[in-house]
């Protein structure tokens, strides 16, 4: 599943060649995993969001982009959503917005 | 006099501010998007005039969809912009404001649900916040109405900031002042953090939510039938109708007698507009409308309905839809009209036709629902349950249709941001109970009695016995039906629970009460439901989806006819 996750990573760097920053952290940290994968219970740090652009805007709106520390509190049954916290607020996300965003465990 | 415009992220309290400083009563709630459309009011605060203006909440200046269109659209005409501010959540909201300075407009900063900055172990140096951003800073409570006046002086002082900052660089920005104004203490989970935890828990959320709802019913229901049977039903048995009688009894014209109180002692048969419209609206409907609300209201406030959508993201997206619409759906058990025009806040028009045709064809509104099942449940419990089965079947078969018509063109998923779990406001909830029940009576009182008058008229000028003679061939061939129903089919464009009210006289089998109940749900809606369906989907949409409708009703009903008849 990793290997699946770290290819995907590698073919999305060609799209969105903007964040060559963000890209040479993910090269360098060891387990990069998508959100929706881990656990719940765990507190990590965002490393990328892949994919619709509107949305990612949308989401760095709320204040959910890359650098930040969340934990993943809860996930639906059945690849429902992601319920996660970031200080203060808590949110839910879909489970495919989940599958693009990119944590690394601290 | 100045134009100020509230500007704040979602369920930030904005109109509850809006509502204090105008004494203007609107319906709020413990959610983001309950606010889709702009609201004005005045106030003379000191020998200044402002004009109030209270907008949907955003996240950014971007455009998503229609109702930040709106709320942009209100800020750009601003004089002055009073940027909200969720003081437990000061980050987040920062940003928001950082897009505000950067339009140049004077500004007040209002830091809302000051109170609970306290016991959620938040403290911020709000004059250190003043001098940071180089406007003014108000701290309000709207919920206990503190701070009010504060923020109308402050408007005085109201101030084009001159922070120079980077716009690609936002949260980092932000992340220097709050650090700069705002210190955490630690403290502990409290029991509403531990319920919320639990409603969105993988297993305890689905159960959870099953049994609010199921609890929802019972109480509707419990509630809804103990009101008629010892409050209102004894109230017009007992004192409004003998004295309507003595009073009536007076008036010389038998005409106008016979107008007002018809030729029978059944208030559901006399057609009388002082007796027939009144024990409708007052009597069969009004004690399930303000169960619904109450229960729903507290719903609200507690913050329970975004996580009920969560929970039920899933099987909305079975629908091809989002738990986004699981709102609107469950407004529509409640009232077509609020349903449609909470429809706003959905992103694409596609998921606006689909969500809109399920509230449209999965359940009648409540007021029809309570008519359908208590003159159902004379015929037993499995007529109504036929009834809502058919419904629900039809519903998710237009469904599965429309999906195929409407492709998924784009993916935006599902997200939402999860309001703090509260002991509602009893004040709050009366009050939202009242406006409600106010704008019920306003509207639906007017509209029966001039359908009973409509009726009344036509009758006398023969024009019901001409369209009679007209529709009963076809409505006895297609849906065996007898030819009294013609009148009660027109009268459904009006008021949807008064047309099956008036089934009770036709003294129809279980079979043709199962036909008639589905056609009258279906065929047409009510005239408010009509106009808010035009405003939400434009003209060309909403003619197709009402004649689709109507098409639908008529195959489904004459196709149950069919299989009643080969049975």
């Amino acid at each position: 599943m990793l290997e699946n996750i770290w290819k995907r990573e590698i073919k999305s760097k060609d799209i969105n060649s903007d964040n060559t920053q963000l890209d040479k952290d993910i090269i360098i940290s060891n387990h990069p995993v998508c959100l929706s994968e881990l656990e719940c219970g765990n507190s990590v740090k965002v490393i990328k969001l892949q994919g619709n652009r509107v949305l990612i805007n949308k989401l760095k709106a709320m204040g959910i982009y890359a650098g930040i520390t969340i934990i993943k509190k809860s996930a639906i049954l059945a690849k429902g959503p992601i319920i996660v916290e970031k200080g203060a607020m808590q949110f839910a996300l879909g489970y495919d917005i989940a599958k693009n965003i990119i944590v690394e465990r601290l | 006099m100045k134009k100020v415009v509230l500007a704040g992220n979602p369920n930030v309290g904005k109109s509850l501010i809006f509502s204090r400083i105008t004494r203007i009563g609107i319906v709020t709630a413990n959610y983001a998007g309950t606010t889709v459309e702009m609201k004005s009011g005045h106030v003379s605060f000191k020998g200044n005039e402002y004009e109030i203006i209270d907008g949907p909440g955003i996240y950014s200046l971007e455009e998503f969809s229609k109702t930040d269109e709106i709320a942009i659209k209100l800020i750009d005409n601003a004089d002055i912009v009073i940027d909200v501010i969720d003081a437990t959540n000061l980050e987040r909201n920062l940003n928001l404001t950082l897009q505000l300075i950067e339009k140049n407009k004077p500004m007040v900063v209002c830091l809302n649900f000051w109170e609970e900055t306290a016991h959620k172990g938040i403290t911020i140096d709000v004059k250190e916040l003043e001098k940071l951003l180089g406007i003014p800073v108000i701290t309000t409570s709207a919920l206990r109405s503190e701070g009010i006046s504060e923020l109308l002086a402050a408007l005085t002082r109201a101030e084009t900031s001159d922070l120079v900052f980077d716009s690609d660089d936002n949260w980092n920005y932000i992340g220097n002042i709050v650090r700069k104004v705002q210190k955490l203490s630690h403290r502990h989970h409290t029991f509403l953090e531990s319920i919320s935890d639990l409603t969105l828990h993988p297993v305890w959320g689905i159960i959870i939510a099953f049994f609010v709802l199921i609890f929802t019913l019972i109480i509707v229901r419990f509630l809804g039938e103990s009101l008629i049977n010892y409050v209102f039903g004894p109230f017009y048995t007992f004192l409004y109708n003998p004295l309507l009688q003595s009073l009536v009894n007076k008036i010389p014209s038998p005409i106008i007698r016979s107008l007002l109180i018809g030729n029978s002692p059944d208030p559901l048969q006399s057609f009388g507009i002082l007796t027939s419209s009144i024990y409708i609206a007052l009597v069969s409907v009004f004690p399930y409308f303000f169960s619904f609300y109450l229960v729903f209201g507290f719903l609200e406030d507690f913050g329970y309905l975004p996580r009920l959508a969560v929970v039920l993201d899933k099987l909305f997206h079975k629908l091809g839809l989002h738990g986004y619409s699981s709102i609107p759906v469950m407004l529509g058990l409640g009232c077509k009209v609020p349903a449609f025009m909470a429809t706003r806040s959905l992103t694409n028009k596609r998921e606006k036709i689909l969500t809109i045709t399920l509230i449209y064809m999965s359940a009648p509104c409540l007021s029809q629902s309570a008519m359908i099942v208590s003159l159902g449940m004379n015929y037993g419990a499995g007529t109504v349950l036929a009834i809502y089965i058919v419904l629900i079947a039809l519903a998710l078969g237009m469904n599965w249709a429309m999906n195929k018509v409407y492709k998924k063109e784009d993916t935006s998923d599902f997200f939402t941001e999860f309001p703090v779990c509260r002991i509602p406001s009893f004040k709050l909830m009366a009050n939202k109970l009242w406006i409600r029940i106010k704008e019920y009576f306003a509207e639906v009182l007017p509209m029966i009695g001039v359908g009973v008058l409509v009726m009344n008229i036509l009758d006398a000028l023969h024009v019901l016995s001409f369209i009679t003679d007209v529709i009963q061939k076809p409505a006895n061939i297609l849906l065996g039906l007898p030819p009294e129903i013609a009148p009660i089919m027109l009268l459904n464009f009006l008021r949807k629970d008064a047309s099956v009210a008036l089934l009770v006289p036709l003294k129809l089998t279980a079979h043709e009460f199962i036909i008639a109940c589905i056609f009258l749900t279906l065929s047409t809606p009510c005239v408010a439901s009509f106009f808010a369906l035009f405003k939400e989907l434009g003209t060309k949409t909403a003619v197709k989806l009402t004649v689709l409708m109507f098409v639908i009703a008529l195959v489904s009903s004459s196709l149950i006819h069919f299989i009643f008849m080969l049975v």
